[in-house]
């Protein structure tokens, strides 16, 4: 028993030195493992590889961080239906010093006022003398300016990106894109409809605008707006079979880059914020659907002899003719009387009922946030039937306005306008039918006639056929119309053939001039514009103008007409309201 | 020291090895991947600004001065256009008729054909007295004028029209024009938008 202790006494003690030794080895073994690692990798460094590798890896790994965080998406960008830019986000530097750290503030006062001019020596020198450990010297500075600071090559100063929301096109799309606030959130129009989309700044946001019909009009209402010294204008060109908005101007507009500097009455989106009573314009909707109903022709007679008394109320003529009118007579010369006799003929709610299929009573359906809601009258009583027959008594926007002539003229179908561009839609015209294609073919009839003989002539473009509706509306005043304050409008579609295109100019409270004969009506102020934008906008489009022998519709309608007579105007530009 | 012990060590040394190689490859490789994507990211932002620049050089209303300012052309009218069938047919004069009808009935019918086809219709017409060069549809559609034009070639002298076709003042106003460059180069100023994209943007330093 003894020996066998001993021996595993002396067994254990083996068993523990040669224990030790393995660990010391291994010990040792760790340690030249790390030696050489480090000799090797030094030896690496050092001799194997050339200069300029070994500086990148040390830089690399110096602004380990920055890359290498996923830099915040940029804003997305918007374009117009060519793919012009409209809008977009750029990442921009703003300077900062540590004035700490000057060495010579003068001297570099004077560098950095030679390289960004916005900026006084003067400022400069008492911001960068002010020992302060953090001072804003520049914000926002364009790339050029930000290389010739990073060439100064002076350690106090450094750089912060920051993003900066760019408007190429400024004022001109001011309205339809909106703008955004200090952190780039949407504030209004296409920005804020769209803000979600646009902050993940993944995809381009392409809409249905085109620039050129959009500098077209703009250019146009502007030179409108001045002659007549309006206090306002609108504009608006939509596709009538897809529903896209080609251009949208409403005059004022506004710096996109200083909103906060815009009054209400700029950034006031008149087009789609904005309802009005439209005047003669409307009288397009009660036409529409005494013939659709089937109730009238353009045979059918209206009693204008005399002015409507309504309780307290008298609907009059203003270029009264006081006799019995055709239906198309009724449309050209404009009667009150006549459209609101063939309103009554509508049956009770008959017109409401029309105003209601053609979305007059409810906000238009379209992207942008400001959505103006129709003003109808509540509850509708038979006299809202007759004056609201004559767009009066009801204000809609003016989109509301191009997407119901769309309807009426497009063959009938209520389309969704929209500012998306969409290539499916113009063959789908998805939507409800509002009239029969036939009607619609009879209002196309009725709305050339108005610019081949009526008081649209000034909207005639040459060699294109196009058809529309003058309209004059009296601004409400307090409690009564003033006689004075007017709204202008014309709504015209081309080509009148096969309509593809609404064009609608509102002008607000224009003053006549000497060129247009003291008169201030729709067909002096805003069918030219009309003209002149169909003008030039149909070549870009590559329509061709009317070829072949040309419809003569005044010799197709003279058998209604009772005054016509060869040649000669059915009415005057200055007659219509 | 075990056989088994030393196998290991080497093992583990060699694998200890290949780590740290591997580790350093996954290092320098991060590194340059940074470097790249700082490199991308550059090159991002500065498409950005060209982008916008571009636009900005495009907006429809700079353009239209500068057109106006350095072309001869004019925006195109609805009454610029014509059909090829409402052109009137030049008449064949009479003493070519006997030794060409067939080559004169060949350039006619390409004429009346459509001006379109008129590409491939100069080998022969070029040898009769009536040719004149092929115009092409967009030169008929802009000159307001080709009546005139027509009248002129009609009454030219076949043996002059042979050798140099009358066919000029049906011309539209030659874009070469702007090669011309007849106006003094002018200031960035007076043509388009008074200011340098760049100094938009520096412009909107400062706001909040």
């Amino acid at each position: 028993m003894r020996d066998t202790a001993r021996t595993s006494v002396e067994g254990h003690q083996a068993r523990l030195l040669g224990q030790a030794k393995i660990r010391m080895l291994f010990v040792a073994a760790v340690f030249m493992v790390g030696y050489l690692a480090v000799s090797l990798r030094l030896v690496d460094l050092t001799l194997l590889r050339d200069t300029q590798e070994t500086q990148t890896t040390q830089s690399a790994a110096a602004d380990k961080d920055a890359p290498r965080k996923p830099a915040r998406a940029l804003r997305g960008t918007i374009t117009d239906r060519n793919g012009e830019l409209m809008a977009t986000s750029l990442r921009m530097a703003s300077v900062f010093a540590d004035a700490t750290v000057v060495s010579d503030a003068a001297k570099l006062a004077k560098q950095l006022a030679q390289i960004l001019p916005e900026e006084k020596e003067k400022e400069l020198f008492t911001k960068l003398n002010s020992k302060r450990k953090f001072i804003w010297i520049a914000r926002n500075i364009p790339p050029r300016q930000m290389q010739a600071i990073n060439m100064l090559g002076e350690p106090s100063l450094g750089f912060q990106d920051e993003a900066r929301r760019i408007y190429p096109h400024g004022r001109l799309t001011s309205h339809i894109l909106g703008y955004t606030d200090v952190d780039g959130i949407g504030i209004a129009g296409i920005e804020r409809a769209y803000q979600k989309q646009l902050a993940e700044g993944e995809d381009d946001l392409r809409l249905s605008i085109d620039l050129r019909i959009q500098h077209l009009l703009h250019r146009e209402l502007g030179a409108a707006m001045k002659t007549f010294s309006a206090k306002a204008a609108i504009g608006l060109v939509m596709d009538v079979r897809s529903g896209e908005i080609i251009a949208m101007v409403s005059l004022p507009d506004f710096d996109p880059y200083h909103p906060a500097q815009a009054s209400d009455e700029q950034k006031f989106n008149r087009a789609t914020l904005g309802v009005f009573e439209m005047g003669s314009t409307m009288k397009l909707f009660p036409v529409a659907a005494a013939l659709d109903a089937g109730i009238a022709s353009f045979a059918t007679t209206y009693d204008a002899r005399e002015p409507i008394r309504f309780g307290r109320h008298t609907i009059n003529d203003y270029h009264a003719k006081r006799r019995v009118m055709t239906l198309p007579e009724v449309f050209i010369h404009s009667s009150n009387i006549g459209t609101a006799r063939m309103a009554q003929s509508l049956g009770d709610g008959g017109l409401r009922d029309f105003y209601k299929k053609l979305g007059f009573l409810e906000r238009a359906p379209i992207e942008l946030p400001e959505r103006g809601t129709p003003l109808a009258p509540r509850p509708w009583r038979e006299i809202n039937t007759l004056t609201a027959s004559y767009g009066h008594g009801i204000a809609v926007s003016p989109v509301h306005l191009a997407r119901a002539a769309a309807a009426l003229t497009n063959g009938g179908i209520l389309i969704e306008p929209t500012m998306i561009y969409d290539e499916t839609r113009s063959h789908e015209m998805k939507g409800a039918r509002v009239i029969k294609t036939e009607t619609s073919q009879r209002v196309r009839d009725l709305l050339e006639l108005v610019v081949a003989g009526g008081t649209g002539g000034k909207a005639a473009a040459e060699g294109y056929g196009v058809g529309g509706k003058t309209g004059t509306a009296d601004k409400t005043l307090g409690k009564g119309y003033s006689k004075n304050a007017r709204l202008s409008s014309f709504l015209g579609v081309y080509p009148i053939e096969a309509p593809r295109y609404a064009v609608l100019a509102i002008i607000d409270e224009p003053q006549p001039t000497k060129e247009t004969y003291g008169y201030a009506t729709g067909g002096w102020t805003a069918a030219p514009v009309v003209g002149k934008v169909i003008e030039q906008m149909a070549p870009l489009y590559g329509i061709a103008p009317q070829s072949g022998p040309k419809r003569d519709i005044k010799a197709e309608m003279a058998r209604y007409l009772k005054d016509s007579k060869e040649g000669k105007n059915i009415a005057t530009a200055g007659t219509d309201r | 020291m075990s056989k088994f012990a030393a196998l290991w060590l080497f093992c583990a040394l060699v694998c200890g090895a290949l780590l740290f190689k591997t580790s350093q490859a996954v290092t320098d490789g991060r590194a340059k991947l940074d470097l790249i994507t700082a490199d991308t990211r550059r090159e991002e932002d500065s498409l950005r600004v060209l982008q916008a620049e571009w636009s900005y050089l495009n907006q429809p209303d700079r353009l239209e001065k500068l057109a106006a300012q350095y072309l001869k052309l004019a925006p195109m009218r609805g009454k610029q256009f014509a059909e090829a069938q409402s052109l009137p047919l030049r008449p064949v004069p009479q003493e070519a008729l006997p030794e060409n009808t067939a080559a004169d009935a060949a350039a006619i019918a390409a004429i009346a054909a459509g001006i379109e086809s008129s590409a491939g219709t100069p080998e022969t017409a070029a040898t009769t007295p009536t040719a004149r060069p092929p115009r092409k549809p967009a030169e008929l559609r802009q000159s307001a004028s080709f009546k005139p034009a027509v009248k002129a070639a009609a009454s030219a002298k076949p043996s002059a029209a042979s050798a140099k076709p009358s066919g000029a003042p049906a011309k539209p106003a030659p874009v070469a024009a702007k090669s011309a460059a007849p106006k003094p180069a002018p200031a960035r100023d007076t043509a388009g938008s008074p200011r340098d994209f760049g100094d938009v943007l520096s412009s909107l330093g400062g706001t909040p």
